[in-house]
């Protein structure tokens, strides 16, 4: 008893008693703070986006003309409510961040009251919704109505008349799901919606009844494992339509089995995070919303009017409302008054074990 | 400082879990997974009535907390011809019922989107808005459940059920009714867990299924192997220790290359360390 004691109490001690590291930095330094899923479920694009964030800041470190050095605080938040609740707290209270980056919805619809009780910058990577609008809340990631439009137009591309949707049980399919069943009728696409919930493993049953139906396209939206399970049936039944994922595609590690199969949605290749970074398949997941972030953000506190040592939210928010275009890893994009970014979506297809835009 | 009242919100949230399991586990000897349901019942009661039908967070809260008990009488009676794993097993099973209804029955739960913008709770015209006055709360509930907990402990209705858990014939053949002291505890246990998700739902204001699956349910049950069986003291200490231990080790400085998977390591190896020096816990009076 005693030896436990002795060690949770080093545990804890050590936590309470560890000595700043904090490199010492000639200029003011910005903390930026992150709330990533870099375990559990969603691990592997939890850790892309922790890649590219340190690819974003250490690109931007190295600029000698910088007015300030930007410092990086990433935390895991498993993608867990109550521990991305801890972490925005210990964020903005302990590490008195002054920009905060939230990753997917669970994290934003948490996040984004505090940013604004707080008044912090919030960068919501992940959908959300209007309840989130504020001055200080910016949401820097494809729009569902730009996924939405980019996925019509494939369809109707490549003349599909009947789509069937194989849905995973998870928000953000919900969010993307709702909107884009109009718009299919409204093209007079025929669609049939089939769901399944995260942890299911066998997809015989739902391949050999897509086999049947009339559609000449499958659309999924699902992540690994998943993604590659069903995929893998799809090969074994050798169903021949086209093939389509929204953002699932990317995260597989196994490019093998989606030979010939499109993804539809994100911008998910870079050539750039490709050869400086190695990012790339997995690793660049999301990849280019968290590096554009970055930069969105280093870019603000360089050039935003202020009356003060480094600009405060308000200057900030009021600098990134006053440009008209952005430019980044996403291609061109643009700011709305609600504070959301706006960028295209991108079709790209596996050919060779490597992902390509569609030609 | 606002970091440290978080941190005892949270606190409170789960020595009240803590508390209400450690009565059916500790006391009863009935190893129950489905605490995660009742904690998730309790919460999506708060959540649905607050935003979707206006109702205040105390009537949401009686709600939640009625309809616990409703579901653990029915579900308590069915549990109670079961014991040892048996009983386990059943009640995982109603974990994975709730989670499924959670995440499936979308036009009352919202499924995996999750309800947010769930209110405070006032009393008076006083608005528990602030973190401190939330927590101060949060903590009369936790003293109110802790006396409960000692109280039912020295009770005869007490005695009956650590009989019930050192040897259950012996406890029939003295003219005891096992079954109703198995559903009264149960039934009693998923109320305060109902309690609890009231709390969490109004403070997090944002709740979606995930927390309520019976991953959480077996979190619940090592915070009270770790601070001990039939103890509520034990209780107490589990739910803070599983509480601050992850939070502690973000501080310790770790690479923030691996940081995140260091962190869980040194976690997960902390708790094995700790149940083979002392598997009957901090101050636990009953091993299972």
């Amino acid at each position: 008893m005693k030896k436990l004691v002795l060690i949770l109490s080093c545990i804890l001690a050590l936590g309470a008693c560890k000595e700043e590291k904090q490199e010492v930095q000639a200029k003011p330094v910005i903390k930026i703070g992150a709330s990533l899923p870099l375990s559990g479920n969603m691990a592997s694009i939890g850790n892309a986006a922790h890649k590219a964030l340190i690819a974003s800041f250490k690109d931007i470190n190295q600029n000698p003309k910088n007015k300030y050095y930007y410092e990086l605080i990433m935390e895991n938040d498993q993608m867990d409510p109550k521990l991305v609740n801890n972490i925005a707290h210990k964020l903005i209270y302990n590490d008195k961040v002054n920009v905060i980056i939230s990753y997917f919805s669970v994290a934003n619809r948490i996040v984004a009251p505090m940013a604004v009780k707080n008044k912090l910058i919030n960068f919501m990577i992940g959908f959300g919704d209007d309840s989130l609008i504020s001055p200080y809340n910016f949401q820097n990631f494809l729009t569902v109505e730009a996924e939405n439009e980019a996925v019509v137009e494939f369809f109707k591309k490549h003349k599909v008349k009947n789509v069937d949707l194989i849905y995973q049980n998870i928000g953000a399919a919900d969010e993307f799901l709702a909107p884009l069943l109009p718009k299919l009728e409204a093209e007079n696409i025929g669609y049939t919606v089939h769901r399944f919930n995260k942890g299911e493993r066998d997809f015989k049953i739902l391949i050999s009844k897509i086999k049947e139906s009339p559609s000449e396209a499958v659309f999924i939206y699902a992540f690994e494992p998943e993604a590659d399970i069903l995929t893998q049936e799809i090969r074994t039944q050798n169903l021949e339509k086209y093939i389509a994922y929204n953002d699932g595609l990317p995260m597989t590690n196994n490019y093998l089995i989606y030979e010939g199969y499109y993804n539809i949605g994100s911008i998910m290749t870079s050539e750039n995070l490709k050869k400086t970074w190695g990012l790339e398949g997995q690793n660049a997941a999301y990849a280019m919303y968290l590096y554009d972030t970055g930069k969105i953000i280093a870019e603000a506190y360089e050039n935003a009017p202020t009356q003060n040592k480094i600009p405060n939210a308000d200057e900030l928010s009021k600098y990134l409302h006053s440009k008209p275009k952005y430019s980044g890893l996403v291609g061109d994009f643009w700011l709305d008054e609600k504070g959301q970014f706006h960028s295209k979506g991108q079709t790209t297809i596996v050919k060779n074990g490597q992902m390509t835009t569609e030609e | 400082m606002e970091y440290l009242i978080n941190l005892g919100i949270l606190f409170c949230i789960y020595a009240m879990l803590a508390l209400s399991l450690n009565m059916v586990v500790g006391l009863s000897g009935l190893v129950s997974l489905a605490h995660a349901a009742f904690y998730g019942i309790g919460a999506y009661a708060v959540a649905i009535l607050m935003t979707m039908h206006g109702f205040g967070f105390w009537s949401s809260m009686l709600a939640g907390v009625v309809l616990n008990g409703i579901t653990a009488f029915a579900v308590g009676k069915i549990l109670s011809k079961f014991k040892g794993d048996y009983y386990a097993i059943v009640s995982a099973g109603l974990s994975v019922i709730v989670f499924s209804v959670l995440l499936n029955f979308k036009s009352l739960t919202k499924g995996p989107l999750g309800i947010y913008g769930i209110g405070k709770p006032s009393v008076a015209g006083f608005h528990f808005s602030s973190s401190l006055s939330f927590l101060a709360l949060a903590f009369v509930f936790v003293v109110l459940f802790y006396a409960l907990f000692v109280l039912i402990d020295k009770s005869s209705f007490g005695r009956a059920l650590k009989g019930l858990r050192e040897d259950e014939v012996l406890t029939v053949s003295l003219g005891y009714k096992t079954t109703k002291y198995k559903s009264l505890i149960f039934t009693l246990s998923a109320m305060m867990a109902g309690v609890a998700g009231s709390f969490f739902a109004s403070y997090i204001a944002f709740i979606d299924p995930t927390s309520f699956q019976l991953a959480e349910g077996i979190f619940f049950f090592t915070m009270i192997t770790v601070g001990g069986l039939s103890s509520a003291f034990g209780s107490v200490v589990g739910a803070a220790l599983l509480l601050i231990l992850p939070e502690a080790l973000r501080f310790l400085g770790l690479p923030y290359e691996t940081a995140a998977q260091l962190q869980q390591l040194i976690y997960g190896a902390l708790l094995v360390m700790m149940m083979a020096f002392r598997p009957q816990g901090l101050f636990g009076k009953f091993k299972v």
